[in-house]
Protein backbone atom coordinates (compact mmCIF):
# COMPACT_ATOMS: atom_id res chain seq x y z
CA UNK A 1 0.00 0.00 0.00
CA UNK A 2 2.44 2.62 0.46
CA UNK A 3 4.38 1.68 -2.73
CA UNK A 4 1.73 4.08 -4.20
CA UNK A 5 4.32 7.25 -2.80
CA UNK A 6 7.26 6.08 -3.98
CA UNK A 7 8.77 8.19 -6.84
CA UNK A 8 6.31 10.48 -6.07
CA UNK A 9 7.55 14.63 -6.41
CA UNK A 10 5.30 15.44 -3.48
CA UNK A 11 6.73 18.98 -3.89
CA UNK A 12 3.80 21.67 -5.47
CA UNK A 13 4.34 22.60 -9.02
CA UNK A 14 3.28 24.44 -11.36
CA UNK A 15 0.00 23.64 -12.64
CA UNK A 16 -1.48 21.72 -10.13
CA UNK A 17 -5.07 21.54 -8.67
CA UNK A 18 -5.07 22.82 -4.77
CA UNK A 19 -8.44 21.02 -4.79
CA UNK A 20 -6.86 17.73 -5.94
CA UNK A 21 -3.57 18.37 -3.83
CA UNK A 22 -5.70 19.03 -0.79
CA UNK A 23 -7.56 16.00 -1.34
CA UNK A 24 -4.51 14.09 -2.00
CA UNK A 25 -3.71 15.27 1.66
CA UNK A 26 -6.53 14.28 3.16
CA UNK A 27 -6.40 10.38 1.70
CA UNK A 28 -2.85 10.41 2.66
CA UNK A 29 -3.63 11.33 6.71
CA UNK A 30 -6.64 8.87 6.52
CA UNK A 31 -4.07 6.45 5.04
CA UNK A 32 -1.62 6.60 7.51
CA UNK A 33 -4.71 6.92 10.90
CA UNK A 34 -6.38 3.76 9.04
CA UNK A 35 -3.79 2.02 7.06
CA UNK A 36 -6.90 -0.95 5.91
CA UNK A 37 -8.78 1.74 4.02
CA UNK A 38 -7.78 2.42 0.15
CA UNK A 39 -5.83 -1.15 -0.36
CA UNK A 40 -7.45 -2.07 -3.60
CA UNK A 41 -9.99 -1.33 -5.85
CA UNK A 42 -11.47 -4.49 -6.97
CA UNK A 43 -11.69 -7.97 -5.50
CA UNK A 44 -9.65 -9.68 -8.51
CA UNK A 45 -7.09 -6.87 -8.19
CA UNK A 46 -6.31 -7.96 -4.39
CA UNK A 47 -6.50 -11.58 -5.72
CA UNK A 48 -4.29 -11.01 -8.19
CA UNK A 49 -1.72 -8.90 -6.06
CA UNK A 50 -1.84 -11.46 -3.57
CA UNK A 51 -1.01 -14.46 -5.82
CA UNK A 52 1.70 -12.03 -7.08
CA UNK A 53 3.03 -11.66 -3.84
CA UNK A 54 3.54 -15.29 -2.89
CA UNK A 55 4.49 -16.27 -5.95
CA UNK A 56 7.44 -14.36 -5.51
CA UNK A 57 7.96 -16.46 -1.89
CA UNK A 58 11.53 -18.02 -1.62
CA UNK A 59 9.52 -21.19 -0.07
CA UNK A 60 8.12 -21.79 -3.37
CA UNK A 61 10.79 -22.04 -5.63
CA UNK A 62 11.42 -25.31 -7.05
CA UNK A 63 13.20 -27.44 -4.17
CA UNK A 64 12.65 -25.37 -1.47
CA UNK A 65 9.37 -26.39 0.00
CA UNK A 66 11.00 -30.08 0.92
CA UNK A 67 14.11 -28.52 2.57
CA UNK A 68 11.44 -26.55 5.30
CA UNK A 69 11.23 -27.73 8.91
CA UNK A 70 7.38 -27.88 10.14
CA UNK A 71 8.38 -24.57 11.77
CA UNK A 72 9.28 -23.13 9.01
CA UNK A 73 6.16 -24.10 6.75
CA UNK A 74 4.38 -22.72 9.92
CA UNK A 75 6.20 -19.29 9.43
CA UNK A 76 5.77 -19.51 5.98
CA UNK A 77 1.43 -19.59 6.25
CA UNK A 78 1.81 -16.83 8.27
CA UNK A 79 3.85 -14.51 5.67
CA UNK A 80 1.51 -16.51 2.95
CA UNK A 81 -1.77 -14.98 5.08
CA UNK A 82 0.54 -11.26 5.81
CA UNK A 83 0.68 -10.61 2.25
CA UNK A 84 -3.12 -11.38 1.61
CA UNK A 85 -3.99 -9.19 4.92
CA UNK A 86 -1.69 -6.30 3.29
CA UNK A 87 -3.09 -6.97 -0.46
CA UNK A 88 -6.74 -6.53 0.91
CA UNK A 89 -6.08 -3.85 3.67
CA UNK A 90 -7.17 -5.78 6.87
CA UNK A 91 -4.87 -6.52 9.98
CA UNK A 92 -3.64 -9.70 9.63
CA UNK A 93 -5.09 -12.37 11.87
CA UNK A 94 -2.96 -14.62 14.17
CA UNK A 95 -2.12 -17.87 12.29
CA UNK A 96 -1.04 -21.36 13.87
CA UNK A 97 -1.36 -25.09 13.60
CA UNK A 98 -2.54 -28.06 15.64
CA UNK A 99 -3.22 -31.24 15.29
CA UNK A 100 -6.70 -31.39 14.14
CA UNK A 101 -9.08 -34.37 13.04
CA UNK A 102 -8.15 -36.01 9.54
CA UNK A 103 -11.45 -34.63 8.06
CA UNK A 104 -10.74 -30.82 9.54
CA UNK A 105 -8.47 -28.94 7.31
CA UNK A 106 -8.17 -25.94 9.88
CA UNK A 107 -10.85 -23.29 11.76
CA UNK A 108 -11.24 -19.12 11.50
CA UNK A 109 -12.44 -17.99 15.02
CA UNK A 110 -13.51 -14.27 14.11
CA UNK A 111 -13.89 -13.36 17.81
CA UNK A 112 -10.63 -14.74 19.13
CA UNK A 113 -8.94 -13.17 16.04
CA UNK A 114 -7.57 -16.75 14.74
CA UNK A 115 -6.67 -18.86 11.96
CA UNK A 116 -5.46 -22.36 13.25
CA UNK A 117 -4.66 -25.06 10.20
CA UNK A 118 -4.32 -28.67 10.86
CA UNK A 119 -0.64 -29.32 10.65
CA UNK A 120 -0.64 -32.78 8.80
CA UNK A 121 -1.11 -30.37 5.40
CA UNK A 122 2.67 -29.17 6.16
CA UNK A 123 4.00 -32.96 5.96
CA UNK A 124 2.42 -33.02 2.33
CA UNK A 125 5.52 -33.24 -0.44
CA UNK A 126 4.02 -30.24 -2.01
CA UNK A 127 3.08 -26.79 -0.74
CA UNK A 128 -0.47 -27.17 -2.69
CA UNK A 129 -2.61 -28.22 -0.06
CA UNK A 130 -1.09 -26.18 2.68
CA UNK A 131 -1.26 -22.86 0.49
CA UNK A 132 -4.43 -23.73 -0.35
CA UNK A 133 -5.91 -23.75 3.18
CA UNK A 134 -4.10 -21.09 4.88
CA UNK A 135 -5.68 -18.79 1.30
CA UNK A 136 -9.09 -20.09 2.43
CA UNK A 137 -8.85 -19.09 5.94
CA UNK A 138 -7.21 -16.03 5.00
CA UNK A 139 -10.42 -14.92 2.73
CA UNK A 140 -12.83 -16.01 5.63
CA UNK A 141 -10.89 -13.17 7.80
CA UNK A 142 -11.54 -10.95 4.91
CA UNK A 143 -14.80 -11.81 4.70
CA UNK A 144 -15.82 -10.96 8.15
CA UNK A 145 -13.14 -8.06 7.74
CA UNK A 146 -15.52 -6.87 4.87
CA UNK A 147 -18.76 -7.80 6.77
CA UNK A 148 -17.80 -5.49 9.94
CA UNK A 149 -16.32 -2.80 7.79
CA UNK A 150 -18.23 -2.27 4.55
CA UNK A 151 -16.88 0.81 3.94
CA UNK A 152 -13.34 0.02 4.04
CA UNK A 153 -13.62 -2.89 0.92
CA UNK A 154 -14.22 -2.10 -2.83
CA UNK A 155 -17.37 -1.48 -4.34
CA UNK A 156 -17.74 -5.23 -6.10
CA UNK A 157 -16.78 -6.41 -2.50
CA UNK A 158 -19.28 -4.82 -0.38
CA UNK A 159 -22.52 -5.93 -2.97
CA UNK A 160 -21.52 -9.09 -1.10
CA UNK A 161 -21.67 -8.46 2.46
CA UNK A 162 -25.25 -8.51 3.02
CA UNK A 163 -25.13 -12.34 1.64
CA UNK A 164 -21.90 -12.89 3.85
CA UNK A 165 -23.28 -11.18 6.85
CA UNK A 166 -26.76 -13.65 6.92
CA UNK A 167 -24.07 -16.82 6.00
CA UNK A 168 -21.96 -16.09 8.71
CA UNK A 169 -24.98 -15.45 11.26
CA UNK A 170 -26.31 -19.20 9.53
CA UNK A 171 -22.69 -20.84 9.17
CA UNK A 172 -23.43 -24.38 8.18
CA UNK A 173 -21.47 -27.52 9.52
CA UNK A 174 -21.04 -30.30 7.50
CA UNK A 175 -21.61 -32.59 10.59
CA UNK A 176 -24.82 -31.08 11.23
CA UNK A 177 -26.42 -29.75 8.36
CA UNK A 178 -24.82 -32.14 5.87
CA UNK A 179 -21.98 -31.67 3.84
CA UNK A 180 -24.04 -30.45 0.71
CA UNK A 181 -25.79 -27.18 3.16
CA UNK A 182 -21.42 -26.72 3.91
CA UNK A 183 -19.90 -27.06 0.95
CA UNK A 184 -22.30 -24.99 -1.44
CA UNK A 185 -23.05 -21.71 1.16
CA UNK A 186 -22.30 -18.26 0.28
CA UNK A 187 -18.83 -17.70 2.15
CA UNK A 188 -17.55 -21.58 1.63
CA UNK A 189 -18.12 -21.22 -2.01
CA UNK A 190 -16.07 -17.63 -2.61
CA UNK A 191 -13.34 -18.82 -0.52
CA UNK A 192 -12.68 -21.61 -1.96
CA UNK A 193 -12.67 -20.02 -5.33
CA UNK A 194 -10.24 -17.81 -3.97
CA UNK A 195 -7.99 -20.21 -2.85
CA UNK A 196 -8.04 -22.16 -6.16
CA UNK A 197 -7.12 -19.08 -7.48
CA UNK A 198 -4.07 -18.58 -5.88
CA UNK A 199 -3.04 -21.97 -6.08
CA UNK A 200 -3.60 -21.90 -10.04
CA UNK A 201 -1.48 -18.37 -10.60
CA UNK A 202 1.24 -19.51 -7.87
CA UNK A 203 1.84 -23.03 -8.34
CA UNK A 204 0.31 -23.31 -12.00
CA UNK A 205 -2.18 -26.04 -11.28
CA UNK A 206 -4.92 -27.09 -8.91
CA UNK A 207 -4.46 -28.35 -5.03
CA UNK A 208 -5.60 -31.76 -6.43
CA UNK A 209 -3.02 -31.80 -9.45
CA UNK B 1 -48.33 -38.64 3.17
CA UNK B 2 -48.93 -35.18 1.75
CA UNK B 3 -46.13 -32.38 1.38
CA UNK B 4 -47.91 -30.39 4.07
CA UNK B 5 -48.07 -32.81 6.37
CA UNK B 6 -44.50 -34.07 5.91
CA UNK B 7 -43.49 -30.18 6.10
CA UNK B 8 -45.29 -29.83 9.56
CA UNK B 9 -43.84 -33.41 10.80
CA UNK B 10 -40.57 -32.88 9.41
CA UNK B 11 -40.23 -29.81 11.30
CA UNK B 12 -41.47 -30.82 14.61
CA UNK B 13 -38.86 -33.74 14.29
CA UNK B 14 -35.91 -31.32 13.66
CA UNK B 15 -36.36 -29.08 16.43
CA UNK B 16 -36.74 -32.20 18.45
CA UNK B 17 -33.33 -33.17 17.53
CA UNK B 18 -31.82 -30.01 18.41
CA UNK B 19 -32.35 -27.69 15.43
CA UNK B 20 -33.02 -24.05 15.02
CA UNK B 21 -36.58 -23.05 13.91
CA UNK B 22 -33.91 -21.26 10.92
CA UNK B 23 -32.30 -24.58 10.59
CA UNK B 24 -35.09 -26.53 10.34
CA UNK B 25 -36.76 -24.13 6.99
CA UNK B 26 -33.19 -23.89 5.74
CA UNK B 27 -33.05 -27.90 5.59
CA UNK B 28 -36.92 -28.84 4.86
CA UNK B 29 -36.69 -28.26 1.16
CA UNK B 30 -33.57 -30.45 0.96
CA UNK B 31 -35.19 -33.26 3.28
CA UNK B 32 -38.17 -33.34 1.32
CA UNK B 33 -36.53 -33.43 -2.03
CA UNK B 34 -34.10 -36.74 -1.11
CA UNK B 35 -34.05 -39.76 -3.86
CA UNK B 36 -36.68 -42.03 -3.23
CA UNK B 37 -35.14 -44.60 -1.60
CA UNK B 38 -33.10 -42.73 1.09
CA UNK B 39 -36.26 -40.88 1.76
CA UNK B 40 -38.17 -44.20 2.58
CA UNK B 41 -34.91 -45.33 4.87
CA UNK B 42 -35.25 -42.14 6.57
CA UNK B 43 -38.83 -42.53 7.30
CA UNK B 44 -37.93 -45.95 8.39
CA UNK B 45 -35.64 -44.86 10.54
CA UNK B 46 -38.08 -41.65 12.00
CA UNK B 47 -41.10 -44.59 12.59
CA UNK B 48 -38.43 -46.80 14.43
CA UNK B 49 -36.97 -43.98 17.04
CA UNK B 50 -34.38 -46.55 17.68
CA UNK B 51 -31.38 -44.43 16.78
CA UNK B 52 -29.48 -46.58 14.62
CA UNK B 53 -29.26 -45.71 11.43
CA UNK B 54 -29.80 -48.14 8.46
CA UNK B 55 -27.10 -49.32 6.09
CA UNK B 56 -29.18 -49.47 3.41
CA UNK B 57 -29.33 -47.61 0.65
CA UNK B 58 -25.81 -47.11 -0.55
CA UNK B 59 -24.27 -44.61 -3.32
CA UNK B 60 -21.13 -44.32 -4.15
CA UNK B 61 -19.64 -47.17 -1.22
CA UNK B 62 -21.62 -45.25 1.67
CA UNK B 63 -24.69 -45.80 3.53
CA UNK B 64 -26.52 -43.74 6.24
CA UNK B 65 -24.59 -45.30 8.90
CA UNK B 66 -21.37 -45.48 7.42
CA UNK B 67 -21.26 -41.79 6.65
CA UNK B 68 -22.40 -40.78 10.40
CA UNK B 69 -19.52 -42.99 12.12
CA UNK B 70 -16.96 -42.33 9.51
CA UNK B 71 -17.15 -38.44 9.06
CA UNK B 72 -19.54 -37.98 12.28
CA UNK B 73 -22.23 -36.62 10.98
CA UNK B 74 -25.55 -36.42 13.23
CA UNK B 75 -28.09 -38.40 11.68
CA UNK B 76 -30.17 -35.88 9.79
CA UNK B 77 -26.89 -34.79 8.18
CA UNK B 78 -25.91 -38.53 7.16
CA UNK B 79 -29.18 -38.62 5.28
CA UNK B 80 -28.68 -35.72 3.31
CA UNK B 81 -24.97 -36.07 2.77
CA UNK B 82 -26.03 -40.07 1.12
CA UNK B 83 -28.41 -38.10 -0.81
CA UNK B 84 -25.68 -35.88 -2.27
CA UNK B 85 -23.99 -38.62 -2.62
CA UNK B 86 -26.84 -40.00 -4.96
CA UNK B 87 -27.44 -36.85 -6.71
CA UNK B 88 -24.18 -35.60 -7.15
CA UNK B 89 -21.36 -37.86 -6.60
CA UNK B 90 -18.27 -36.34 -7.94
CA UNK B 91 -18.75 -33.04 -6.45
CA UNK B 92 -19.74 -34.90 -3.36
CA UNK B 93 -17.08 -37.49 -3.24
CA UNK B 94 -14.85 -34.56 -3.66
CA UNK B 95 -15.90 -32.56 -0.85
CA UNK B 96 -16.03 -35.51 1.43
CA UNK B 97 -11.85 -36.15 0.40
CA UNK B 98 -11.10 -32.54 0.88
CA UNK B 99 -12.80 -32.90 4.74
CA UNK B 100 -13.73 -29.40 6.04
CA UNK B 101 -13.26 -26.15 7.60
CA UNK B 102 -15.22 -23.99 10.60
CA UNK B 103 -15.58 -20.42 10.94
CA UNK B 104 -16.59 -19.86 14.22
CA UNK B 105 -17.74 -16.20 15.50
CA UNK B 106 -18.30 -16.39 18.98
Amino acid sequence: MYDLMIGHNLKPREGDNPAAMAEWSVRDLLRDSQPEAFAIRTDSEGTDNSARAIRGMRELRPGEWEKLTIKEKSEWLIKVHQHVAEQYGFRPYTVGVQRLPANIGGFFNAALRVIVLNESILKDATPARALNAITHESRHGFQWFAVTNPDKVSADVREKVAIWRDNFANYKNPTVHGYRAYYNQPVEVDARAFAESIVKQTLGAGVGS
Amino acid sequence: MTQEFNRADLSALLLSLGYSAGDADGMLPELLAMQPPIRQAFTTWWAQQTGMLPTTPVYEGYNPASLAEQYHLRPVAAFLTLDWLATEPETARKALSEGYDEILSD
